[in-house]
């Protein structure tokens, strides 16, 4: 056992890093958004994949290199200590080129995957309806053939960044006569195309990351089909697989990582009396502990991938552990703003832990929620009785895959 | 990267586990509860698996990590076992110490021959005499009347003083709340001792040691925290209500999740802070409290959801359920408490770089 890197990971590290510093200042500042930024935020992510800093476990004729799962950590590591704000195309990168990669045609992978690395093209994921959350498989957009392609017509909700995005996986339903898991099938919907409109939805942090997004009658051509008609629902897997090792983590890419909050405690405590002093610590320390076991769950499943085997059910674990995590780092760090957590934002206008405390509740709620990713470990697992489902589809695999 | 138990490792892990099937205590604990019988001492046959001296300093010896993989499944079977008094505190208190007491003591506990207690100090202090005067804290393995470690306080500072089986303390008996930690204060008065190291080296010296046995408790914790698991998990498949197997419902299912998440992060942790023991001594301090902090969590959530799970049965002498629930009201409190743990965290953690 060992956590250090080996040599050639350390060689790998010191190469990451030495880019990033040497183009650190053509990079997005710190605690920047893409919103008002997008052309900004392009521009980092094509320096970053000149670097070979995205996409990098990619095949190379894609646009990526080859590396394996534990140089991209080390890479999402050094991007961090570096502050450089998530990628505008994380949805891209994280699932819908993981989608394309494993379920699409070799003329989509050469088509899309190296404008999405460069963030010539921005995607996002069109999954979530109004009537269809938790419960995905009730899709109810409808795509139907027609002349060369298809014509779909519905609606999502909850779609992250749509407003700057020229592309995004769709799940429709096209066969509504069959089963409904079997009845679903996925598309590369062009956000540009006539009868696309997208409508920003505020959320309760007071941006608009999501937006509803309406399609009426728009044509999608048969080679923008993603895997075989009626087969969306395993290309969907794909897809919440990647999600939520994508989502999972320590809350560093929310802003609330270990180390924010350490620097946040350190600061306040000197204000505090003793008694509140040693609620604060005592507080602080079960967040570090399950930030910590966070990490090291992580690195059993990058130990097992970086050895070709299929990782256990780690990914799930962290992805459930991280959420309730990032709720209880967020109160804390809120709470240590003193008076100042009467406010929206403190007198001299930070509202950083305003921010993450509005923005957490979401983190439950993104990727499968807390309730969700419960009953895949308990059935996926434990081996428990699955809940009642029409259809009798089991739920997705526990882990990624 | 390699953050994972070795081929060896996995090994030993599946030769413990077979031991401690063998050599339950489970059993054992309802009947000394009971007053039927005695508490068993697998010290013996743990002897000659090499399980005691892991870490008595041998060119074979073992790692932390290699007895944190047996506590485990010690943990499994709430066996009764000397790994946490003996093999992870006591023998790490004395190996390398240069005295004859010391390394004739360290070859009988790593043989099994001698009984071994490690108490934390409570106000037992060293006389100018050369004798003890006070009661130590409730000792792990304090009933198995064996000699006795402990840190006194003294004229010249902190002692480490080995006090002999037939020195004359007297052993407090109390009724257990958990039967299977051996659990007793000991009485001194002028009580004959031997003195080990004083000063920084004795400080220095116990607070590794302590560090090692809160590791091997926490991984002792989670063998009980997998097997409460195994049991709900095993229960709620078979029992039905309302026509169906009460696993199938979120009520019982979260519940059952909850505690094996406990279980996977605590693995992780455990395996860090043993890992650490011998690799990262300076960072070592903070993995200990952290794990042991979780693992105080852990196992009284999944002892609990054991008990809850099973319902009025759990809740009855005769079933197994609350032999776990009381290893977990015990064990939460041992080498300090949740909140003495988190306060080690909060301290160290907050100049240190996470991993």
């Amino acid at each position: 056992m060992d956590i250090e890197d080996s040599p050639a990971e350390a060689e790998f590290r010191a190469t990451v890093r030495a880019y990033i510093s040497a183009h650190r200042d053509e990079l997005a500042p710190a605690g920047s958004t893409p919103m008002g930024n997008v052309e900004v935020f392009r521009r980092t992510q094509a320096v970053l994949h000149d670097g070979g800093l995205v996409g990098a476990t990619w095949p190379a004729e894609f646009g990526g290199r080859g590396a394996s799962p534990i140089e991209k950590v080390i890479i999402d590591q050094e991007l961090a200590a570096a502050r450089v704000p998530r990628l505008i195309n994380w949805i891209g990168i994280g699932m819908c080129g993981p989608a394309i990669l494993v379920h699409g045609t070799r003329e989509q992978a050469e088509r899309y995957l190296r404008p999405m690395l460069r963030a010539e093209e921005v995607w996002c994921q069109l999954f979530s309806e109004p009537g269809a959350g938790s419960d995905l498989a009730a899709v109810s957009s409808r795509a139907v053939r027609g002349g060369d392609g298809w014509r779909v017509t519905g609606q999502k909700v909850w779609t992250t960044g749509a407003q700057w995005c020229d592309y995004g996986i769709l799940l429709a339903r096209t066969d509504p006569d069959a089963p409904r898991h079997r009845g679903l099938t996925m598309f590369v919907l062009d956000m540009k195309a006539p009868g696309v409109t997208v409508r920003p939805l505020r959320e309760m942090t007071g941006e608009a990351l999501f937006n509803e997004v309406f399609y009426d009658d728009v044509l999608i051509p048969d080679s923008d089909r993603i895997g075989a008609e009626g087969e969306g629902w395993a290309v969907a897997i794909t897809v919440l697989m990647n999600e939520r090792y994508t989502v999972g983590g320590d809350g560093s890419v929310y802003g609330a990582g270990p180390a924010a909050i350490a620097s946040t405690v350190a600061d306040r405590l000197p204000e505090l009396s003793p008694e509140r002093r040693a609620a604060a610590l005592d507080e602080f320390a079960a967040c570090w502990t399950e930030a910590l076991a966070c990490r090291m769950t992580a690195n059993r499943m990058l130990t097992a991938l970086s050895q070709g085997r299929q990782p256990g059910p780690e990914g799930s674990v962290g992805k459930l552990a991280a959420a309730q995590l990032l709720g209880r780092v967020a109160d804390l760090g809120l709470r240590l703003q003193g008076p100042d957590a009467l406010f929206g934002a403190s007198a001299d206008g930070d509202r950083t832990w305003q921010y993450i405390a509005a923005f957490s509740p979401g983190a439950a709620l993104a990727g499968g929620t807390t309730e969700i990713m419960k009953n895949i470990l308990g059935e996926r697992v434990l081996g428990l009785p699955g809940e009642p489902r029409p259809g009798g589809a089991r739920t997705p695999a526990a882990t990624k895959g | 990267m390699d953050f994972q138990l070795s081929e060896e490792q996995i090994a030993l892990q599946d030769v413990a586990r077979d031991f401690f099937a063998e050599h339950s205590g489970i059993e054992n604990a309802r009947r000394v509860l009971d007053g039927l019988e005695d508490l068993l001492d697998p010290r013996a046959e743990l002897a000659e698996l090499g399980a005691l001296g892991l870490l008595a300093g041998d060119d074979d010896a073992g790692t932390v990590l290699d007895l944190a993989v047996v506590a485990e499944q010690a943990g499994r079977q709430l066996s009764p076992s000397p790994l946490v008094a003996t093999a992870g505190w006591a023998v790490p208190l004395l190996a390398g110490l240069d005295t004859p007491a010391a390394s004739g003591l360290l070859a009988d506990a790593t043989k099994g021959t001698v009984a071994l207690t490690v108490a934390e100090p409570g106000d037992v202090a060293l006389t100018a005499a050369g004798t003890l005067r006070g009661t130590t804290q409730p000792a792990l393995d304090g009933l198995r009347g064996g000699a006795v470690l402990t840190l006194a306080s003294s004229e010249a500072g902190p002692a480490l003083v080995l006090v002999a089986a037939d020195a004359g303390q007297e052993i407090v008996r109390q009724q257990p709340l958990d039967a299977t930690r051996g659990l007793a204060r000991i009485t001194f008065a002028d009580t004959p001792a031997t003195v080990l190291a004083t000063g920084e080296a004795a400080t220095a010296r116990w607070a590794r040691a302590f560090d090692i046995a809160t590791v091997v408790l926490a991984a002792e914790d989670l063998g009980t925290i997998s097997e409460a698991v195994r049991r709900a998990v095993a229960y709620a498949l078979e029992r039905e209500a309302f026509g169906r197997p009460i696993g199938g419902f979120q009520a019982i299912k979260h519940h059952l999740v909850e505690a094996y998440v406990y279980e996977e992060q605590l693995r992780s942790l455990v395996w860090l802070a043993a890992w650490a023991a011998d690799a990262r001594p300076g960072e070592a301090p903070l993995y200990a409290a952290a794990a042991a902090a979780y693992a105080a969590e852990g196992i009284e959530h999944a002892t609990y959801t054991l008990v809850h799970t099973h319902g009025g049965i759990g809740f009855t002498w005769e079933h197994d359920a609350h032999l776990f629930w009381r290893r977990a009201k015990v064990d939460r409190l041992l080498l300090g408490d949740v909140h003495d743990r988190r306060a080690r965290v909060g301290e160290l953690a907050l100049t240190a770089v996470m991993p």
